[in-house]
């Protein structure tokens, strides 16, 4: 078990945790903190990808792609969010709802 | 609503059971992949990393930092795209609260003397500190994204004390600087094409000129984008504050 590893599967629980929250709870600003969650995790095994330790040829430098994908990354994330927030906004202002509608009419069970 | 309410919405159900053990699953497996990833790069990663080192590929870039070498040199693309999502984040938020009367009302934090005092610090401050980023991520770490969020950040505290209070989106200047950074980009992207070189692919010596002026450019728009994004959503009368019941809480059906 390496610092890479390591990271790398703090990762993935990170991701895990997130689409767990993003499928199982119905209120929407709650599913945009789970895709941020999500997004963390991506970053963060993008990030371990990139520790020194995988370095090629010197040891001491990392490998600049995912660092950039990830900087490029958080701030689509950002902009990605403040529409989704927005969005939401919107919405509640119109229905007076803080969820989604369920797909089929029949159900008024709210049951996630 | 009390912290029973909080507890409630955790109530277990056989959906979630489902979904936990689903998430598990693919949790565990990506796990498995990730593990799986070599911690030593491949023949073929070492032998592309010899030839790039061979080559001085990072000294032609025009800076010293791989990160922004990779950013504004070898991906230029991706970061001249990204740029242009922005604006587009900019234009969605602006369409979405199309027909939204802005209630201008203030925070009644404005005449704070602590907050007075401590803003009379932190803003030039974050003003230096992104301007050092900029110069400095050329060579270090740092650039014009870190650049841009610090001076966003000396925005919004300015929105949040209602010393920056204005109709942005239909003010030209924040018009203007919302689509600076793309638009340097592509005209130097472009410009580049009349002296004979590919798209993007800036000339021998003049690389580190052409990149500080499009970080110049890309720090003041991801500035004023955060800015712009944040009072339309979460800024005193956005539409976070026209919707303020609008808590965390699940519907009640």
């Amino acid at each position: 078990m390496t610092a890479f590893t390591l990271y790398a599967i703090g990762g993935v629980g990170l991701f895990a945790m997130g689409l767990f929250s993003f499928l199982a709870v119905a209120h929407l600003l709650r599913k945009i903190l789970a895709l941020n969650v999500m997004g963390s995790g991506v970053f963060m095994v993008l990030i371990a990808i990139a520790h020194p330790e995988r370095a090629a040829t010197q040891p001491a430098n990392v490998d600049p792609i995912p660092q950039a994908l990830v900087l490029t990354g958080i701030v689509v994330a950002v902009s990605a969010t403040a529409l989704a927030l927005a969005l939401t906004c919107q919405y509640h202002a119109e229905t007076g709802r803080t969820t989604l509608p369920e797909d089929s009419p029949g159900d008024e069970r709210s049951d996630r | 609503m009390t912290s029973l309410d909080s507890w409630k919405t955790l109530r277990i159900r056989p959906a979630k059971i489902a979904i936990g053990c689903l998430t598990l699953g693919l949790a565990a497996l990506l796990a498995c992949v990730v593990y799986e990833i070599p911690e030593r790069p491949l023949p073929l990663a070492t032998a592309l990393q010899d030839i790039a080192t061979e080559e001085r590929l990072i000294e032609k870039s025009g800076v010293g930092n791989p990160v922004t070498a990779v950013l504004l040199n070898f991906r230029a693309y991706d970061t001249l795209l990204e740029l242009g999502v922005l604006v587009l984040a900019v234009l969605a938020v602006q369409a979405t609260s199309a027909g939204v009367v802005r209630k201008r009302v203030g925070s009644g934090w404005k005449h704070n003397r602590l907050l007075t005092a401590t803003l009379g610090i932190v803003v030039p401050v974050s003003i230096v500190v992104a301007g050092d980023l900029l110069w400095m991520g050329a060579d270090h770490p740092g650039g014009a994204f870190q650049a841009g969020a610090v001076l966003s950040g000396a925005g919004i505290m300015l929105i949040l004390t209602d010393r920056l209070n204005r109709p942005f989106f239909s003010d030209w200047r924040y018009r203007l600087a919302v689509v600076v950074g793309v638009a340097v980009f592509v005209i130097v992207g472009l410009g580049v094409m009349a002296v004979g070189e590919q798209l993007l692919q800036y000339p021998a010596g003049l690389a580190k000129t052409l990149i500080l002026a499009i970080e110049t450019a890309a720090m003041a728009s991801v500035a004023v984008v955060f800015v712009v994004l944040f009072d339309a959503v979460a800024g005193p009368g956005g539409l976070w504050n026209q919707s303020n019941s609008l808590v965390l809480r699940e519907d009640r059906q």
